[in-house]
């Protein structure tokens, strides 16, 4: 389920900046990817559950409902628990960035970011 | 009767007013309507047209002259609109190719253009794109611009010149901002935290001399911000004299900041005054430099009048050491039943929460 039908992994990415989540998946697609992108918070959750994407990469500051409760939802379903998740938020605070990792995070990115580390981060968590 | 006709007409006079008013106000507005769905479909037909290209280049070898000459002049706005958001939210090579794209090509020339322009919304334009992209060859308009007498125009282009780190700029900042009386210390501190950390040793110099507590303060405030070690000396030099509130408490934050053990005599006097702003900030340089020689003396501000350097107190108490930590989860047995032991409690359980 993970894989498209042309056996490339499928990565969620939730992103409310369109632009940005376009650039991404753009670099991606060239890295052997194929995403999902989806501009709010709103059933994100159901569709990681439908789609079993290899990876979910979350903004934070997500219209309708925020990337944290996303990630705790996701964490607490024991069909979709073990997906990686990269957080990608413009968030620095070590809080935040603390409560994201134990929350269950793979990792977290800080904005302003660069894609060849972000690709990079991705393929190191889905090793 | 005839006076009733002249009432009748007046009144139609009116109607007719209003009427032609409200007709010519709809019509106002759908033409401004009108004209920004045009604006927007110009910029989403630009962006479908364009945005692989860019793209493209950005995972090429193609130079930034490439792919400019594929755009029309009048492309230049949109294109510039186009590129602030992917600026601001990316970092490295990618970055450092799209600054190349301004700082590089012709379009250098469209916005520095725009900056020498005598027309205020031109200015500002200009210098926030020139700033954005980091454009070396604009210092020295950006400076000009500097003096241009508009708030606005000072705060962007200050804040494109800490950008580019242009250093060598700052005492014209610290001159013109003079000229503003409405410029706020928060959007002065903005500007000078755009820069990169090689500005504290500008700073520092200037701190020497510095006469006026609020660019003291916004300096220190920025010292602090980068951590900037080696001005501690020049600080301390202002403590030992200073007796203005806010000043001495951004000088503790600034030695708590880097955690300067050296300052630990000077703060413990500013643990025993009786003014508890000053007092909890020692508190927190004491907890950040982690003076366990101290310890005794943050254990008595916990029976303080005030109640947020009781709080202070405890936090410290917490984090100083082993010792003091178990000191504080005894304090319900020393002290049961009181303010300091629910605070004690508090503190503890609030940091359990956070360690998750």
């Amino acid at each position: 389920m993970n894989e498209t039908e042309s056996g490339r992994q499928k990565i969620l990415y939730a992103e409310d900046q369109e632009s940005i989540a376009r650039l991404v998946e753009y670099k991606l697609a060239k890295n052997g990817f194929d995403l999902i992108i989806m501009k709010s918070g709103e059933n994100v959750v159901e569709t990681i559950i439908e789609e079993k994407p290899a990876l979910v990469l979350l903004d934070l500051m997500l219209p309708i409902k925020d990337g944290l409760t996303i990630l705790e939802e996701l964490k607490s379903n024991n069909e979709v628990k073990n997906i990686p998740v990269i957080i990608l938020s413009v968030q620095g605070e070590e809080n935040k960035i603390l409560h994201a990792l134990n929350s269950g995070a793979a990792d977290y990115i800080q904005k302003p970011f660069s894609t060849n580390e972000l690709t990079i981060r991705i393929r190191k968590a889905l090793a | 009767m005839i006076e009733y006709l002249d009432k009748t007409g007046v009144i139609l006079g009116i109607v007719l007013i209003l009427f032609v008013m409200i007709y010519l106000l709809v019509l106002f507005i759908l033409i401004v309507r009108f004209l920004e769905q045009t604006r927007k479909m110009v910029e989403k037909n630009f962006i479908l047209r364009w945005e692989e290209r860019i793209f493209e280049y950005l995972s090429s070898d193609k130079t930034p002259q490439d792919v400019i000459k594929l755009f029309n002049s009048y492309g230049y706005k949109y294109l510039l609109q186009f590129l602030r958001s992917y600026l601001l939210t990316l970092k490295g090579s990618d970055k450092d190719k799209l600054m190349k794209l301004i700082t590089d090509t012709e379009l250098f020339d469209y916005v520095h253009n725009q900056l020498k322009s005598s027309i205020k919304r031109k200015v500002v334009f200009g210098a926030y794109y020139l700033g954005l992209a980091k454009s070396v060859g604009a210092v020295n308009e950006l400076k000009n611009k500097l003096k241009f007498n508009d708030e606005l125009v000072f705060v962007t282009c200050a804040m494109s010149l800490a950008r580019i780190n242009a250093v060598d700029t700052l005492d014209d900042i610290f001159l013109e901002a003079e000229k503003f009386k409405g410029l706020t210390k928060d959007t002065f501190l903005s500007i000078l935290l755009e820069y990169d950390d090689h500005v504290c040793d500008n700073l520092t110099k200037r701190l020497e001399d510095e006469k006026s507590n609020v660019n003291r303060s916004i300096i220190i405030t920025t010292l602090q911000h980068f951590k900037y070690l080696a001005a501690a000396p020049s600080v301390m030099a202002i403590l030992s004299t200073e007796t203005n509130k806010e000043l001495i408490i951004d000088i503790l934050k600034y030695l708590g900041e880097i955690e300067y053990f050296d300052a630990s005599k000077e703060i413990e006097f500013y643990l025993q005054i009786p003014d508890p702003d000053i007092k909890a900030e020692a508190i927190k340089a004491v907890q950040k430099i982690g003076d366990t020689s101290l310890e005794s003396k943050i254990w008595e501000l916990i029976k303080d009048e005030d109640r947020n350097v009781k709080v202070t107190a405890a936090e410290a108490m917490y984090d100083i050491s082993d010792k003091s930590r178990e000191r504080l989860k005894n304090l319900e047995h020393t002290m049961p039943d009181t303010l300091e032991s629910s605070i004690a409690r508090m503190i503890i359980e609030e940091r359990a929460i956070q360690l998750g």
